[in-house]
């Protein structure tokens, strides 16, 4: 079945201060942010960077994926799907078990990785999510999902809040601490592990933007879905989410005419999430195909994890009805009286 | 159909590009883009599939190379940025799925399951002009299988928000009389004064990242105007 190109604009609500840094300088963790061209002049902007995206969807689909066939994951596959992988001289992979890992695993088709000495390439890349803000007016499309102007100026959406990591020693739960097990050293420092730290963070209500582009068949669409059904449970992006930071309200929707109506695709919404017509149906292709693979489909888990345990390398047998008979090196036999097909490309000057 | 001389304009989305050493060459993407278009099996890794046809792309072939030219542009900043990839062995959700095996542990500062904290150059740059020969509605069409330039575009690197290509008045593929040299060329075959030119190793014709494309060649100078001294990065990154 042929890809398909779906294009996505992302819109992100904080509901609650969103913390994405790259670097700290000394106890203090600042915004990440890039150099945007604003009126002829770089500026810098906070930008959430599409890696990161990227990376907690990608865990939410594997968790899916391995979910729904309700098997232990080997650390070699954990780490192709969840991470991405890393390139092994030691096995070496065949296109024809490429194909039939394609196959077996629309997931890590669309996100891509790196299986044996092969990289399998992704099908699904995403924008910076950049702020709604004066600075950025240049780099996102009107939509109702966007709050209406006038827009904030990018300084009036960060702040900083100040965090204490106490030190409990001193608190009243002390009374369960065993002062024996202090040494002399530890006495004689009063090494007190408490810590003040400040961490820059965007303001709740502010919007981020974002643009996703999938090349794929409706069943790795299907697979991105699953992706995004798990992500509603904890809808978090950047860091500290444990300390309450980072939860949002998300808008993936097909791009429309400035003021024509929305064409809504996925939206989690105070934690509900909603699909549109077309996510169910390729979430249900998604989940039903999980199932065949469960139950045996294509030599089922075994197939997969053989080939991403470097088990099993060059004898995988895809789909034989889609792939031609091997010649030399894996290609077709070679015809040397054919006549090779032009393509409308040609421009027959030289 | 007459080849003619073709201007094309990559329109980023927001100007910042992971490229090393900032070439990019208008028929390395259409090569590329041929793919996309009519072989997308090999760009999926599975070409056991492959159909052979004649591959052609619709530009004019000059000495064996394409009359092409590499992409100009203003470059606004240059620095590195980062991105960081970590194994997720300690998730929360690693728990009830990860199956360990017999390893006792798993090694993520090296080997095969290492994290890692990348610094690519990223630059801030404008539009992008190419200069060709050929046929200018082929070559939009191709264009628009191409979504990024650069480096990792699937984290959000490069994204083209659009291509134009217009007529243009001669062809600025090889030289031009505002930019000189438009693209690689030997030192055997160029025909103007190579002074102000690097020379250095760099491909010839697609695939470029091939030695067998690869000779010592003058290189363009593909800034339109002097970069600025301003540097962005990771270590030059507080801005409050």
């Amino acid at each position: 079945m042929p890809d398909n190109t779906y294009t996505l604009n992302a819109t992100f609500t904080l509901r609650q201060p969103l913390a994405h840094t790259s670097v700290g300088s000394g106890n203090k963790l600042y915004l990440r942010t890039v150099s945007l061209l604003v009126d002829g002049e770089p500026q810098r902007i906070f930008a959430m960077s599409g890696n990161a995206l990227r990376g907690a969807w990608r865990n939410c689909g594997a968790l899916y994926y391995f979910s729904a066939l309700d098997v232990m994951v080997p650390r070699t596959t954990f780490h192709t799907f969840f991470s991405g992988g890393a390139l092994s001289k030691d096995v070496a992979t065949d296109v024809r078990t490429i194909f039939t890992l394609r196959s077996l695993s629309p997931f890590l088709s669309l996100f891509g990785g790196a299986v044996g000495s092969t990289l399998i390439s992704g099908k699904f890349s995403t924008t910076f999510a950049y702020p709604v803000c004066l600075e950025t007016v240049p780099f996102f499309t009107k939509s109702p999902r966007i709050n209406p102007p006038p827009y904030p100026a990018y300084k009036s959406l960060k702040g900083l809040v100040t965090l204490i990591r106490k030190d409990d020693t001193k608190s009243p739960y002390s009374p369960v601490l065993d002062v024996e097990s202090f040494t002399d050293t530890d006495v004689e420092k009063d090494s007190s592990p408490q810590t003040f730290y400040d961490v820059e963070y965007l303001v709740p209500g502010a919007q981020l933007f974002s643009s996703l582009r999938l090349a794929c068949s409706p069943l790795e669409l299907g697979a991105f879905v699953s992706c995004l059904c798990e992500w509603a449970k904890d809808p978090v992006i950047g860091g500290r989410g444990a300390q309450g930071f980072g939860q949002v309200d998300l808008w993936l929707d097909f791009p429309t005419d400035t003021n024509g109506p929305l064409d809504p695709f996925v939206s989690v919404v105070d934690g509900q999430l909603s699909l549109s017509p077309l996510a169910q149906e390729v979430k249900a292709l998604y989940d039903d195909y999980l199932l065949s693979i469960k139950n045996g489909h294509m030599g089922g888990v075994n197939a997969l994890l053989s080939i991403t345990e470097g088990k099993q390398s060059k004898t995988v047998e895809g789909p034989s009805d889609s792939l031609p008979a091997k010649g030399k090196r894996g290609r077709p036999p070679k015809n040397k009286q054919e006549v090779l097909p032009k393509t409308d490309e040609d421009v027959s000057v030289d | 159909m007459k080849p003619h001389p073709f201007r094309v304009t990559c329109h980023l989305y927001d100007g910042r590009v992971l490229s090393t050493d900032g070439l990019f060459f208008l028929d390395a993407i259409l090569y590329h883009a041929w793919f996309a278009k009519y072989q997308p099996q090999v760009l999926q890794g599975i070409h056991a599939q492959f159909d052979r046809m004649h591959m052609g792309l619709p530009l004019l072939r000059v000495n064996g190379r394409y009359a092409a030219s590499c992409g100009f542009y203003t470059q606004n900043a240059i620095g590195t940025d980062n991105w960081v990839k970590h194994s997720d062995f300690q998730a929360p959700f690693a728990q009830g799925l990860l199956d360990l095996g017999n390893a006792a542990q798993v090694n993520t500062s090296s080997g095969l399951f290492k994290s890692y904290y990348e610094n690519p150059v990223v630059r801030l740059i404008g539009p992008v002009t190419f200069y060709g020969v050929g046929n200018a509605t082929k070559v939009r069409d191709l264009l628009s299988y191409i979504p990024a330039l650069g480096k990792k575009s699937s984290a959000g690197w490069g994204a083209v928000s659009r291509w134009d290509v217009d007529p243009w008045h001669e062809d600025w593929s090889t030289y031009s009389p505002d930019l000189g040299l438009m693209r690689p060329m030997p030192p055997e075959e160029i025909a103007i004064d190579p002074a102000p030119y690097m020379l250095r190793d760099v491909g010839v014709k697609p695939p470029y990242w091939k030695p067998y494309s690869q000779k010592l060649c003058y290189v363009p100078n593909v800034f339109q105007s002097p970069p600025l001294t301003h540097f962005e990065g990771a270590h030059n990154n507080v801005n409050t």
